[in-house]
């Protein structure tokens, strides 16, 4: 009987100190590392990109194909898409999505493989939908369709617009982030992998790999809200990097074998601190969550320009709670910084946009800079409005 | 039998119960950001209404979602003097538009189609009963679809017979 009260005391004993230092190092890497910088490049304003509207209606989550070509919701007639291309800056055409998709699907972003393979991602978190170029539905996956059971026990994060998929032609594989569905509440996925490839034709899985790394991994129970809780994706050839919103770190994955490859630190000169993750039971507390997302700093997805060869990665500056008049703080001025790094992801840059100049999730990377959706400086006359910044040398 | 003071006990114990589970949802804690907006956006003095039950209803995310609430609104006969329906946001799905219109002329509605109340301390996120009598929070309540089917006669008693008298 004493072995077993021993036992139970020194395995209380173990918990407790693992926990002590995983709060110790959560609290570690919630602070900004060093990180080489080398100041030489910076992102300005090239062009107003503006596409004369020929309706009034409202223009959701803007995608890019090549540059040129831009797909964009229409936030009035929710099975309508519109086609615009920015070179000739006209609109083309609209489709009609599939009415096989259900209703209560909404929409929320795409990834373009082609002009006539069109993945759609909705608010059903559990399913991908690939339509052809007139919106008719080719074929859709659920995680349970990939054998994961019993169904919705994982979730794709592609109800979040910023997240995206990743598909190549060549492998015919299909790279995603899929999520435990317990997940961010609970404290027992530290071991999960978080990212799959899978086969679009036989709907085989190829590879699970890419556990939560860094803050994501040490802050157990802790919660932050529910956006800036999943694993940003980018899939280049043989790479997957995977960042998190509260996470100064890069994580490279080899997509062959699962294997992390290397952390980089990608961080700010004027973001030093995230704010540390609240108690399990806030998550109930919508308000409080949402005052905590007005007020953090957070990172955006990772994008990669492959003309010039350069990733770059956007993060939102701390803000006060409220504005003078009592109201919350609505980000309209928020302070946004965009680092730029090479191809290895050595910081070469870093650009401030004041104002809310850059909205949050409100750029497309292009092969050679940024589009930038505006709310400002532009009348009603335009559908979608933009600005088209470009790398250039810093002068000093 | 009587089996009406059956049915208020009973719910009420349930009530107190999602309550007492869940603290945070069932205070007033952002009652003073609830007055703000109603009034900076309707100038809305609530401290001069009496006994008055504002039910706030996102009419954008989850269709599914709100046809539950919508279908309850227009199922049940809650008490219109005393209910206010807030409308939040737009929705252009014809079939819960035209819930939308019928609701419309069954309660008085305040609409709020820019979705100003997110700018707001006020606890929303999803649908929010806020019980308000002579200027004081009696309840904030945000509703969980899970709890709808419990709340469906919680409802109509704070509603129609009010709450605080049973507490």
């Amino acid at each position: 009987m004493y072995r077993y009260y021993l036992l139970i005391f020194v395995y209380g004993l173990i918990i407790s100190c693992n926990k002590e230092k995983n709060i110790t190092e959560l609290a570690s890497l919630l602070t900004a590392p060093n990180a080489d910088f080398r100041d030489s490049l910076d992102i300005i304003l090239n062009i107003e990109v503006k596409i004369k509207a020929d309706s009034n209606f409202t223009y959701l989550r803007p995608t890019i194909f090549s540059d040129t070509i831009l797909l964009a919701y229409v936030k009035e007639k929710e099975n309508i898409i519109s086609i615009f291309n920015l070179k000739t800056k006209s609109h083309v055409r609209d489709f009609e999505i599939s009415p096989l998709i259900q209703n209560r699907d909404k929409y929320s972003t795409f990834y373009i493989h082609n002009l006539d393979s069109i993945f759609m991602l909705t608010s059903n978190n559990t399913s991908i939908y690939l339509l052809n170029g007139n919106g008719g539905l080719i074929k859709s996956w659920s995680s349970f369709d990939l054998g994961i059971t019993p169904p919705n026990t994982y979730i794709f994060p592609y109800f979040l617009p910023q997240h995206s998929i990743y598909f190549n032609s060549k492998t015919n594989l299909v790279y995603a982030s899929l999520i435990p569905g317990y997940f961010p509440t609970s404290s027992n996925f530290e071991d999960v992998p978080q990212q799959v490839v899978f086969n679009l034709a036989s709907n085989i899985i190829k590879l699970k790999y890419g556990p939560p790394e860094g803050v994501m991994k040490m802050k157990g129970d802790l919660v932050f809200p529910g956006d800036l809780s999943f694993p940003y994706s980018l899939t280049i050839n043989e790479a997957t990097y995977i960042s998190y919103p509260l996470d100064h770190f890069v994580y490279i994955y080899n997509n062959e074998t699962g294997i992390l490859v290397e952390k980089k630190a990608v961080c700010s000169s004027e973001i030093k601190n995230f704010p540390f993750p609240l108690p399990s039971e806030m998550i109930k507390d919508t308000q409080a969550m949402w005052n905590f997302r007005v007020q953090t700093p957070f990172y955006e997805p990772l994008n990669y320009h492959s003309k010039v060869k350069l990733f770059t990665r956007a993060v939102h500056h701390p803000q006060e709670l409220k504005e003078m008049s009592g109201k919350l703080n609505t980000g309209k001025r928020r302070r946004t910084s965009v680092i730029i790094l090479d191809s290895t992801l050595q910081i070469i840059g870093e650009t401030f946009f004041n104002d809310g100049i850059y909205q949050i999730n409100g750029a497309v990377p292009l092969s050679d800079g940024l589009l930038l959706y505006s709310n400002k400086g532009f009348n009603n006359n335009h559908a979608i409005p933009s600005l088209k910044y470009e790398f250039v040398p810093k002068i000093n | 039998m009587n089996l009406y003071p059956r049915l208020i006990k009973s719910s009420l114990f349930l009530l107190i119960s999602i309550m007492g589970c869940d603290n945070s949802k069932s205070n007033c804690r952002y009652y003073e950001g609830f007055k703000l907006y109603l009034s900076q956006v309707y100038d809305l003095d609530i401290s001069t209404q009496g006994d008055r039950i504002f039910y706030v209803l996102p009419l954008e995310g989850c269709d599914e979602c709100l046809q539950i609430n919508l279908n309850l609104l227009l199922e049940r006969n809650f008490n219109s003097s005393k209910v206010t329906i807030i409308l939040t946001g737009a929705n252009f799905n014809d079939i819960i538009r035209s819930k939308i219109e019928a609701i419309k002329r069954k309660y008085p509605i305040l609409e709020d189609g820019k979705n100003l109340i997110h700018q707001f301390e006020t606890g929303f996120g999803k649908p929010l009963l806020v019980h308000v009598k002579n200027g004081d929070c009696l309840l904030q309540l945000q509703l969980q679809i899970k709890k709808l089917k419990v709340l469906r006669n919680i409802y109509w008693i704070i509603v129609n017979v009010g709450l605080r008298s049973y507490i």
